[in-house]
């Protein structure tokens, strides 16, 4: 806990583990950080890195057969009187009052598929109002105006008559932009977006972009975009922790990341984003080594000694190394930056 | 919907003439005509007589070719005319329609009952997969599924004969058989109708119940399912409201065969439970080679099931927009 009044959320130790019938997959093993009150942050990592799980696991809808079993989400809930009340999240009831009352209302979520996110047998209108009547005190028909009007917000032309449309009827970058809509219509203090571009194409990925970053300054709320993109993070986000196997590898302010990256795998990463202005036209992509393991197969010591370059044998895959700072602002979980190794 | 409605019935109507083609193709096909038989059977009976045969011999065209033969029978029956039964020396209508209201109303009754145990079941075995009460519904679905209907009414009929003394034959008491229609003889019916609609259902209900329940699990993993639950609705809400809502959609698509379904299936539980109903009239029908009741049978089941077809078009239209607006 803590009594730092910017916080909005602190994730501490989180584990959200999957118990299948093949073993225990730890989707998200022991992830902490701190989201402050309007900022904005990015997830970044392959597929399977846990990063979709984790934000599941801050409103409470993981799936069966995976659990959260350790770990605090400490929201800073606003109460009436002005002031705030900490509330953890992850101690909550999944489908209890409390916490359905934050979900949707206080902290909304985007998903990845525009297409198939909206019930196809209602309107878009019908969802929208449905999720203002939840959370805010309001008549359908004020429910109503306040759907056209965040419809309109988010750059729908005809707002009146589009929020009668079934989303069958709308392009995938109007859907998401009503699925944004969605999530900004109860006034949440915090957005999640789980990869929200990348079912789109690449202009309309850049205008949703844009869209996200100019709805997060007006409307205030903080902002957690997760995506396996570094570039449509780097362009939205102010900082970005780097997640690989269902930890933390790195985490770091944009600039930092970008500039001074500490963690191999992260190194890695920004090698394999295609550059416009490349010394040498003809030099090939780096792809990551090898491809990520099997979940049931973790390897031993540092999650990523498989496929690191700079693996020291011995150490790496003894040791596992945790999440140290090497600045201010920039923690990295590896071997080569402790001091164990330096001696 | 007009646009959409339009098609179907642009679909519907040529396909009835079709099967009213068939059907007269039914009558037609025992080897030689219908007079035959009839005389045959008059001058058995020592009833014979010339004038009648002429007169029918004209009524039903039987020397003119086959197309008019067809025309003056299917302009008969769309005046409700359907020819003489062979067997019963009776025109056709007046011993189908009693019969006729009994089968729909008990099918329409079964149907009800079916979804108003097998919606709910099939939910419950959904959301709470792989628990206790799925496993106990699994099982008693296959029991209902793998049990034939008439081995269901037989047992019944037996355990209510041997332990209770009472017979649950029929769809009526014995003082209101051949009584006119009454108050009393409607609420006698209903009395005796739950016997034959719990056997018929049964089947169905196991049926449905394994059909929502694979419906639902797939609707349940489905992303709107997330984003409706990522909004804070509680979740049986949220449940009963998007993936219900779809999950039903075959239900309702699948209705309007449930009718013919339940003719075809119910023959034997009528024949043995001795119900009013068409099952058993057609089953003699076949039997006595009574040609114009088989054919004018299968011509209105066959009518029914494009009805009933007809009319869960309408109702998965308005259920959902894909269907009514084509897309």
């Amino acid at each position: 806990m803590t009594n730092d009044s910017d916080t909005l959320i602190r994730v501490e130790d989180v584990r959200t583990h999957f118990f299948l019938d093949e073993g225990v997959v730890k989707a998200v093993d022991g992830v902490s950080f701190d989201l402050a009150r309007g900022a904005t942050l990015g997830v970044v990592g392959e597929s399977g890195c846990g990063k979709s799980v984790l934000a599941r696991t801050i409103i409470r809808i993981v799936p069966r057969p995976g659990r959260t079993i350790d770990g605090a989400i400490w929201y800073h809930r606003p109460s009436e009187g002005g002031g705030e009340r900490p509330i953890d999240l992850a101690s909550l009831e999944a489908d209890g009052a409390e916490i359905r009352d934050i979900r949707g209302g206080e902290i909304t979520m985007i998903f990845q598929e525009p297409m198939v996110s909206f019930s196809p047998v209602h309107t878009i209108g019908d969802q929208i109002v449905e999720a203002v009547t939840l959370h805010r005190n309001a008549t359908r028909e004020e429910a109503r105006a306040i759907a056209v009007d965040t419809l309109r917000r988010v750059g729908i032309p005809n707002a009146e008559s589009r929020i009668d449309e079934y989303p069958f009827r709308l392009s995938g970058g109007m859907r998401q932009r009503a699925m944004i809509a969605m999530a900004l219509s109860s006034n949440p203090t915090l957005l999640m977006a789980d990869e929200p571009t990348t079912a789109l194409d690449v202009t309309t990925q850049a205008q949703i972009l844009e869209l996200m970053a100019d709805l997060q300054e007006e409307f205030g709320m903080a902002m957690m975009l997760i995506s396996h993109n570094l570039g449509v993070v780097a362009q939205t986000t102010e900082r970005i922790i780097v997640m690989y196997l269902g930890k933390v590898v790195e985490s770091a302010d944009v600039r930092t990341l970008f500039r001074d990256p500490k963690h191999p795998y992260t190194q890695e990463l920004l090698k394999s984003v295609p550059k416009l202005r490349r010394r040498r036209q003809t030099e090939r992509l780096a792809a990551i080594y090898g491809s990520v393991p099997s979940p049931y197969e973790r390897p031993a010591g540092c999650p990523f000694h498989p496929r690191c370059p700079q693996f020291m044998a011995g150490e790496c895959d003894v040791i596992e190394p945790t999440l140290k700072a090497v600045s201010e602002g920039h923690s990295v979980s590896c071997l080569l930056y402790s001091e164990e190794t330096d001696s | 919907m007009i646009q959409f409605l339009a098609k179907r019935l642009a679909i519907y109507v040529p396909m009835l003439a079709l099967m009213s083609i068939v059907s007269f193709g039914i009558i037609e096909a025992p080897p030689g005509d219908y007079l035959d038989d009839y005389v045959a059977l008059l001058k058995a009976s020592g009833e014979y007589d010339e004038g009648d045969a002429q007169r029918l011999e004209r009524r039903y065209g039987l020397d003119s070719p086959f197309y008019v033969r067809y025309w003056k029978w299917v302009s008969g029956v769309v005046r409700w005319d359907l020819g003489d039964s062979l067997e019963f020396r009776r025109p056709v209508n007046e011993l189908v329609n009693d019969r006729l209201a009994m089968t729909v109303v008990l099918g329409v009754f079964t149907v009800v009952f079916t979804w108003t145990m097998a919606i709910p079941i099939g939910i419950i075995s959904a959301v709470k997969q792989y628990s206790f009460i799925d496993y106990a519904f699994t099982f008693l679905s296959y029991l209902g599924v793998g049990t034939p209907n008439f081995l269901l009414a037989l047992v019944l009929m037996w355990t209510a004969f041997s332990v209770f003394g009472v017979s649950i034959t029929g769809l009526f008491s014995d003082e209101y058989i051949d009584a006119p229609w009454s108050l009393g003889k409607i609420w006698d019916m209903f009395t005796h109708m739950w016997v034959p609609m719990l056997i018929l259902g049964t089947d169905g209900t196991a049926r449905l119940t394994r059909i929502l329940r694979a419906n639902l699990l797939d609707e349940l993993g489905k992303p709107y399912v997330e984003t409706a639950r990522s909004k804070g609705l509680s979740e049986w809400r949220l449940i009963l409201k998007y993936p219900v809502r779809i999950a039903l959609n075959p239900f309702v698509s699948t209705a309007g065969w449930t009718l013919p379904t339940l003719f075809s299936g119910s023959l034997i539980v009528a024949q043995v439970m001795s119900l009013p109903t068409v099952g058993p009239l057609l089953l003699k029908a076949l039997q006595s080679q009574d040609m114009y009741m088989a054919g004018s049978i299968v011509l209105i089941l066959t009518a029914l099931t494009l009805v009933g077809t007809l009319l869960s078009d309408i109702v998965l239209g308005f259920m959902d927009p894909r269907i009514r607006m084509g897309a």
